[in-house]
């Protein structure tokens, strides 16, 4: 037989017995080709540092991708983790064998090649063939269902007391649960739990004293937990998409001690089970590093388009012409980022799944898809409709995003109603009962607030037709909240108190396009333009700047705020 | 091409086969204030899954369905 080599510089390590092996893996780890096996002709490029494995009857270019770990064919990182459980490869091998949505998972096979499954007889999950951005995820019903690996920390070394984990999730609306179970501590320990933590992951103790302030995590968000614990460092670091949330020294060594035998993922240790989704479980016996800890979250955030915390100050410029002192905390523009399921940009009429913000990269996902509608304003300029029915869009974990401790913000959006009568463009904070308008100019809004207004007086309010410009400032340090319509002065014909609160970002309530938070009322029929938000009260200065750039884009009226 | 909304039981939910609707999960529906109803929408090919008699509403109809207290809670003003 011939060999007939590709044009490349390197060596060819031929097929030997024994010896000196080189492995081709696939990104799942799995081996495609061995020196030595019958396939197994390797060359290397010496040049390129690329692997050409000659199968039997040609030869196949791998990239070298030079990590450890391919967590896909665009994220690597440098450690191979102890166990990773990916939803989307649910038998760890290859996603051609998922099974049908709805379907019992007996298996959730362990995709790192350290064949750490996990396993179910009786109180099986079930696999939800299409969650996040179109992946798949295994539903926990709350009540019963988990799933283990028996040996897990027998299998693998613990002892040097690192450990890091990462968890893709989302609870339904569940407000006491436990992740999984990781320590020896055994009892009413649960991951999250109303106003504060008390996990015992990877510790013999549970953690009493964790109390969250407008960082909530999820109730129903979908969200990624992390945890790094460092021995040498002596750290406990836990994270919520990628913003540290919780520090604490102390449980660092003296409390770290593993079950010692199974893992469970789905709950605690035999309480606080997870009503909701996870979709990746990853663990390792080390602390990762910094860039592996960011790749996973960049990984996830591409995957899944669960949106990790960036941390962005100083000004920003709104186009060429216009800026603001302070960086938002999100920039939803109509005229770009608008994505379809499919990861494609939407014509004229199709559906918006996803909205991506300019500022930070956080994400706006359709719980009920609106349309994009092309050449609707300003001659050539788009806008997402939303038809008033069930339209809406979720901005998850709006606490995470931004720094809100203070309880302020600004909210500034341009919307078109096609002709309705009640109805809320943004929904932050609130209920399921405020509105920005109610078919008069007696104002019940809600944005920003722990309760809505209760129809107080306004002068020049908003209507049911037209574009118009709502800037909304909650300013919680001088206790005002103040609204201006198309810019001018303020609406209310009385002073109005700030009335935000801690819970207005505990993300049962968090912040949604298109209709109320809690539960979805009063949707919007009509469009969206843009949609900014500041964690602080602007300034005038930057209020008339974004109200400037608005109105000179899209030829709208705006009076500058005195 | 005009959407067309049908009005269904909650208890069909399990019956919706997404993939024919425009709606995204059962998660995301919306109900009427006693859980006993909710509707899906769709362009196109009329869903499988709906019986003979589910009928098929226009926007401008389904829009005054939803304004009723059926649909939107009775807020006190």
């Amino acid at each position: 037989m011939t060999l007939v080599l590709p044009t490349f510089n390197g060596f060819v390590q031929p097929a030997v017995a024994g010896g000196f092996r080189i492995d081709v893996r696939d990104t799942h780890a799995n081996i495609l080709a061995r020196t030595g096996d019958a396939t197994g002709v390797i060359a290397y490029g010496t040049d390129t540092e690329d692997i050409y494995v000659y199968d039997g009857a040609s030869w196949q270019y791998y990239e070298n991708t030079g990590f450890a770990y391919n967590l896909d064919d665009e994220y690597g990182i440098d450690v191979v983790p102890s166990v990773h459980l990916d939803a989307s490869i649910l038998d760890g091998s290859s996603s051609s064998n998922n099974p049908s949505d709805g379907a019992s998972v007996a298996t959730w096979g362990d995709r790192s090649g350290n064949g750490n499954d996990f396993t179910e007889a009786t109180n099986q999950p079930t696999f939800k063939a299409s969650w996040l951005n179109g992946k798949p995820a295994v539903e926990f019903d709350g009540s019963n269902d988990v799933m283990s690996d028996s040996d897990f920390f027998t299998s693998v070394d613990f002892s040097a007391k690192d450990a890091t984990m990462i968890v893709v999730y989302q609870p339904q609306n569940d407000g006491s649960y436990s992740l999984t179970d990781t320590g020896s501590y055994a009892g009413d320990d649960r991951t999250f739990s109303g106003a504060g933590l008390y996990s015992s992951s990877f510790l013999n103790t549970r953690i009493v004293n964790g109390q969250y302030n407008e960082k909530y995590p999820a109730n129903r968000s979908a969200a990624t937990f992390g945890l790094r614990i460092d021995n040498s460092a002596v750290s406990y670091k836990i994270f919520y998409n990628n913003r540290l949330q919780f520090d604490h020294t102390s449980y660092a060594s003296s409390h770290f001690q593993t079950t010692g035998g199974a893992m469970k993922i789905g709950c605690g240790d035999s309480t606080y089970k997870l009503d909701g989704f996870i979709s990746e479980v990853l663990v390792f016996n080390t602390v990762l590093s910094d860039t592996d800890f960011n790749t996973i979250h960049s990984y996830i955030d591409n995957k899944y388009r669960v949106h990790q915390y960036n941390n962005v100050s100083g000004s920003y410029a709104l186009n060429g012409s216009y800026s603001t002192t302070v960086t938002p905390v999100m920039h939803f523009s109509a005229q770009s980022n608008l994505f379809k399921s499919d990861g494609t940009t939407p014509a004229d009429t199709e559906q918006v799944y996803r909205w991506t913000d300019k500022a930070r990269g956080y994400h706006a996902i359709a719980g009920n898809a609106p349309v994009l509608n092309t050449n609707q304003i300003n001659t050539s300029l788009s806008g997402v409709y939303f038809d008033g029915t069930d339209d809406y869009m979720d901005v998850f974990m709006l606490g995470m995003l931004g720094d809100f401790s203070n309880f302020d913000g600004t909210a500034i959006f341009l919307f078109e109603p096609d002709t309705d009568s009640a109805y809320e463009p943004v929904g932050i904070g609130g209920g399921s009962t405020g509105r920005l308008y109610n078919g008069s100019s007696a104002a019940y809004v809600d944005v920003f607030r722990n309760a809505r207004l209760s129809g107080v007086a306004t002068t020049g309010y908003f209507a049911s037709t037209g574009a118009q410009l709502a800037s909304i400032v909650s300013d919680k340090t001088g206790n005002t909240y103040k609204i201006f319509k198309d810019g001018g002065t303020n609406v209310f014909n009385s002073s109005q108190t700030a009335n935000a609160i801690a819970g207005n970002f505990d993300d049962t309530r968090n912040m949604r396009l298109g209709s109320t938070t809690e539960t979805p009322s009063y949707h919007l029929k009509g469009w969206l333009y843009e949609v900014l938000v500041f964690d602080e009260p602007l300034s005038t200065t930057n209020l008339n700047a974004v109200g400037n750039y608005i109105s000179s884009v899209y030829g709208t009226s705006y009076t500058d705020i005195t | 091409m005009s959407k067309k909304y049908v009005i269904i039981d909650a208890v069909d939910v399990p019956l919706i086969d997404f993939s024919q609707v425009m709606e995204t999960s059962a998660d995301t529906l919306r109900y009427s204030v006693d859980g006993s109803q909710t509707f899906i929408k769709y362009e196109g090919n009329r869903p499988s899954f709906l019986d003979e008699d589910d009928v098929e509403l226009t926007h401008s109809e389904i829009l005054d369905v939803l304004s009723h207290e059926d649909w939107t809670p009775v807020d006190p003003l």
